[in-house]
């Protein structure tokens, strides 16, 4: 009973304690972990049953029971895929759309987003809090007259209204692109511009040779998203392609959907599906620093 | 050193000059309701008096031909098209395709023709081209049908021919097909449950009773003893055959007349109890992404038309072993004596432009005999003459697709009549109220006939006064 | 002596004062124009729109307030915007707390985080066509998958997509798919918590839910209501799941918002219709967002 037993015995109960609690958070991270395994695999089931689908015999799609993983995986069926569409040429198509819409977004976005970086001029902070509006704008509002826009152009069943806007930094997606840009440059010290600038260097100069080289981060992370979002998008293209031959991959698997003759072969449907998603995951494994850094610049990511 | 700042860089001009250019070209057009035509290309139109232009030195002439997008379509756009352009080196045929699954092929044209670039030949269904001619955008063409005697494809005596070619007693429409509807049955249900295939004669009562002994849903490959369509148009057939129309008129109706006793019971039976009462067809659900269908072998008996064969039975088909055998036959007897059915022609119509001779001879071309059987042949469809239907086509389906009745098609055809034409387009009937306002909640099961069909009325009543008023 | 008061006096100003703003513009130049050209003069345009009846055939025609009127009467058009209220009040808290509940999850200490975090991100990239197309038949009556799994507890299966009442939900599940990007933010939110603040709330004595609900969710609040405002403007916007899955069936129940505008731009050609309608939206849409931030200073704590 001297005080330096309850002290002891305090001390031991202590240790028991915290022990005992070590024990039970390893327990809930090893309960924690089984979890969120089984949530992970659950949550991606959609993908894979369309993976694995793409891949069945046609008997296997209405089978009963349901058949989750086909018995031999029919290649084939990729092949039939553009069999029955021109799925080669919608590729293209895709190809065509991302390629000049995206180097219109990254010319235009980094021109812009210096001009609000760097630059002074009457009606700047205007056309700021404009652009900032912008990025709210549901794209809706501009469908119909745009439509009619493109119409009276003649660029109706082209790619044009597909890229040409965005050489000129317009809603949807790209004024998102010139903040971050404007932000990113605003973090550049403008000590290295000025030094350029005395030198009589122009501003196209410097903003060529030493603004863009450290820039790399913010234009890939801006190419990325962009190239995600025109190759997904499904309304524009909805809107402003009729024929066959000017369709994209989006297109294409709508239309291999809605078709009668196909709808019902979904292991064709699923293969399409499949094959148009391949490149975008091979985008995001080996460009995915690049999403999460987006996202957490801005918070806006992928839709 | 020169002042380099207080210049602009020639770059930077170029930049700014660029954009402003395209700038005011946006701006400008955006001004115009409709652009003036393109300047007309530098070929004369072919010599507008008759007389052929045999002589390889006849001036060179493009045809735009804005073309049906289906697949077995565009093979023989493309055959057709190089054929002739073989034989008429001076003409260029250039075919512009739209599928139609984003439902854009008539969008485009009225593009085309609101600008000022209509094209010299473009399809038509024998239903959607009368508000075109109203609005002359047509050429007719009876001067040249008289002028070439192209008379086969305008039979005396067939109503549906007449009035999905002609109008206001101009004739604007040159078929390239005939469309009817007949009832497939696919023979194996009937094999495995010991019920004799139908006949001729066979009646209402008749055909719903068969329907019930085929429909099985007890295990797991479910069977049905029909397929209903689900859809207006093709509930027509059955509307027709009680002997009331649904409109006052089906040429310019100006009325709308669903409401009445007869069609309330047989869309109740067609568009209501076969799905949820007398359960002899699969529901909407069971059908979605394309299951439970005949063509998947689940039912037995489907309203259809010939460019359904490839679907049942085929050369391809039938080497992997997956054929349905099938048969055809005229639909049971209804109420109305005559036996109506379904009949309409598709096939082009020539806008008004400098080229409408040149466009003449080639779509003459397409719908003559030997072009019509190239179509005919390429597509599956039906050939736009019954002369070349008994002699070239019935033969053809039965070797293809294994069709012994093919002689119901020409027996259905001359007692056919158009669905709806003129006035309102039925495609803009269906889509804003027929569809949403009768069929959805019908094929639903939230609704009957009786509850929707004085709505559809009152609804397509307001849509016809407001065309009508307009006129 | 007179004392002149000073004025401002008007400066031409410099060369280079002006050499700058002459690249200011110019290099402004292609969102001034894109946005004129494309965005403001469209809206404006559409505004004189909505007054016309125009079916791109002909010339249109002024019919007043005709379309306005239709706007705030018809059924399908206010059908509409209740099924995209619908949509949003459900999809939203739900995207909310599970991306949460997943952040959480995935900043404590377990193995392969990074994996986990791809997985639920993944997704969101997959091409919004492509996985409406595959959803569609894992709610297949028959032949899904999800009936099939749901077989497995004695769920009888379900017309997901054929029962009006059930046709919403199944979207709302759907969209429960798409919470990468929300997770990510809060991820880098729940990163940025200095660890020595919960030390001190766990010496205080405070249990694991005592820190997170006075904790980690106050300091979190300015992050969830960014992803609040986000999820709800995206919510209310979705188009492609029910113009592929449905459009906008069984009986309009999921012709939402902007489906019905594309409907009518697009397959019926009211033009003038389909721009009032843009027009009520974006209204709608803007009030949502205005109210949301006036509604924010009451419970999101900003570290002021």
């Amino acid at each position: 009973m001297t005080t330096a037993n309850t002290t002891m015995q305090q001390t031991v109960t202590m240790a028991e304690r915290k022990s005992r609690r070590k024990m039970l958070e390893r327990i809930w991270l090893v309960v924690l972990q089984v979890l969120m395994t089984i949530f992970l695999i659950s949550f991606l089931v959609p993908a894979l049953w369309m993976i694995s689908s793409s891949l069945k015999a046609s008997t296997e799609v209405f089978a009963h029971p349901i058949v989750w993983i086909p018995a031999t995986p029919q290649w084939q069926n990729y092949a039939r895929v553009f069999e029955v569409l021109p799925f080669a040429t919608f590729a293209w198509n895709s190809f065509l759309v991302v390629l000049f819409a995206v180097a219109g977004t990254i010319f235009s976005c980094i021109l812009v987003g210096y001009s609000f970086a760097r630059l002074r001029w009457p009606g700047r902070d205007l056309f700021f809090g404009v652009l900032i509006a912008t990025l709210m704008l549901p794209e809706v509002i501009v469908l119909v007259p745009r439509f009619i826009i493109f119409r009276n152009l003649g660029w109706i069943d082209t790619l044009l209204p597909l890229t040409v806007p965005f050489w000129f930094a317009t809603t949807p997606w790209t004024p998102l692109y010139v903040f971050l840009m404007r932000q990113f440059f605003k973090g550049i010290p403008m000590e290295l511009e000025e030094a350029a600038l005395i030198d009589g260097a122009s501003r196209i100069r410097t903003l060529i040779q030493i603004i863009l080289p450290l820039s790399k981060p913010v234009i890939a992370t801006v190419t990325v998203f962009a190239m995600l979002q025109h190759y997904t998008d499904f309304m524009n293209p909805l809107i402003y392609v009729s024929s066959l031959e000017h369709w994209t991959l989006a297109l294409g698997i709508a239309g291999l959907n809605a078709d009668e003759s196909f709808k019902a072969s979904w292991e064709l449907v699923f293969a399409a599906g499949t094959f148009m998603t391949i490149p975008v995951i091979i985008l995001f494994i080996f460009a995915q620093r690049y999403f999460v850094q987006g996202i957490t610049m801005t918070g806006f990511g992928g839709r | 050193m020169t002042d380099k700042k207080s210049t602009l860089s020639r770059r930077q001009f170029l930049i700014l000059s660029g954009q402003g250019a395209l700038a005011l070209a946006v701006l400008a057009g955006c001004g115009q309701a409709a652009q003036p035509a393109e300047e007309a290309p530098a070929e004369e139109p072919a010599a507008e008096s008759g007389g052929e232009q045999a002589e390889p030195a006849a001036a060179p002439v493009e045809l735009e031909f804005l073309a049906w997008g289906d697949p077995a379509d565009i093979e023989a756009w493309d055959k057709l098209s190089s054929l002739y352009m073989e034989r008429n080196p001076n003409v260029t045929v250039k075919v512009t395709s739209v599928a139609d699954p984003n439902n854009n092929f008539y969008p485009k044209l009225q593009t085309a023709v609101a600008g000022g670039t209509p094209p010299a030949v473009s399809s038509f269904q024998g239903w959607e081209w009368q508000i075109y001619a109203d609005n002359g955008v047509l050429a007719p063409i009876d001067d040249y049908i008289d002028r070439d005697s192209f008379t086969a494809p305008y039979p005396e005596g067939i109503k549906s021919i007449e009035d999905s070619t002609a109008r206001n007693g101009k004739r604007y429409l040159i078929p390239l097909q005939l469309g009817t509807m007949v009832m497939f049955y696919a023979k194996n249900h009937f094999d495995e449950a010991g019920v004799p295939y139908p006949t001729e004669d066979w009646t209402m009562e008749e055909f719903l009773d068969i329907a019930q002994k085929l429909t099985d849903t007890s295990g797991d490959f479910k069977k049905f003893g029909m397929q209903a369509n689900g859809s207006w148009f093709r509930d027509i057939h059955w509307i027709r055959s009680t002997g009331k129309q649904e409109f006052d008129e089906i040429v310019d109706p100006k009325k709308a007349l669903f409401n009445q006793p007869e069609i309330v019971d047989m869309l109740q039976l067609m568009a209501y109890d076969v799905y949820h009462t007398l359960k002899i067809a699969p529901t909407p659900a069971d059908m979605e992404a394309g299951a439970n269908a005949i063509e998947t072998g689940n039912v037995a008996m489907k309203y259809e038309g010939a460019w359904f064969f490839g679907r049942l039975n085929s050369p391809e088909l039938r080497e992997e072993g997956k054929q349905i055998e099938f048969d055809v036959l005229l639909m049971p007897q209804g109420a109305d004596p005559e036996r109506p059915h379904r009949g309409w022609a598709e096939g082009v119509a020539l806008p008004q432009s400098e080229k409408v001779e040149a466009a003449w001879e080639f779509a003459h071309f397409m719908g003559s005999e030997e072009g019509d059987k190239i179509y005919a042949e390429t597509t599956g469809r039906i050939p736009n003459s019954l002369d070349l239907v008994e002699s070239f086509w019935i033969p053809t389906i039965q070797e293809r697709f294994g069709v012994q009745n093919g002689q119901a098609f020409i027996e259905a055809f001359k007692r056919s009549e158009v669905d709806v034409v003129g006035g309102v387009p039925r495609s803009k009937m269906w889509s804003e109220i027929v569809k949403p306002v009768g069929y959805d909640p019908m094929l639903g099961g939230s609704a009957t006939a009786a509850e929707v069909l004085p709505k559809v009325d009152e609804e397509l009543q307001k849509v016809l006064d407001e065309y009508w008023a307009s006129q | 002596m007179v004392t002149e008061t000073p004025k401002r006096r008007f400066r031409v100003p410099s060369r280079l004062v002006l050499q700058e703003w002459l690249e200011g513009y110019l290099f402004a130049s292609p969102f001034i124009i894109g946005f004129l050209a494309f965005v403001a003069y469209p809206m404006i345009y559409s505004i004189w729109l909505s007054f016309q009846r125009w079916n791109l055939l002909g010339d249109p025609q002024f019919i007043g307030f005709a379309n306005i009127i239709k706007m705030f009467t018809a059924e399908r058009a206010n059908l509409s915007l209740y099924n995209s209220a619908y949509y949003t009040v459900f999809a939203v808290p739900l995207q909310l707390i599970l991306a949460f509940v997943l952040a959480l999850a995935l900043t404590q200490k377990i193995k392969f985080r990074d994996v986990y975090r791809s997985g639920f991100y993944l997704p969101i990239i997959v091409p919004l066509v492509a996985w409406s197309v595959v959803w569609q038949r894992v709610l297949h009556p028959e032949f899904g998958i999800l009936n099939n799994a749901l077989s497995w507890v004695g769920i009888p299966p379900q017309p997901w997509l054929f029962d009006p009442q059930l046709a919403k939900p199944a979207f709302v599940f759907m969209s429960l798919w798409m919470i990468g990007r929300m997770m990510v933010i809060f991820i880098a939110g729940l990163g940025n918590i200095p660890p020595t603040l919960m030390e001190a709330a766990s010496l205080d004595g405070a249990s694991a839910w005592k820190r997170l609900w006075h904790v980690t969710i106050p300091l979190m609040s300015p992050l969830i209501f960014f992803n609040a405002v986000m999820g709800i403007i995206n919510s209310f916007q979705s188009f492609i799941p029910a113009k592929i899955m449905t459009d906008g069936g069984p009986e309009n129940s999921t012709l939402f918002a902007v489906l019905n505008i594309y409907n009518e731009g697009f397959k019926f050609f009211n033009m003038g219709y389909a721009a009032a309608l843009a027009w009520e939206f974006f209204i709608i849409v803007m009030l949502f967002t205005v109210v949301q931030f006036y509604m924010s200073k009451r419970w999101v704590y900003y570290e002021d």
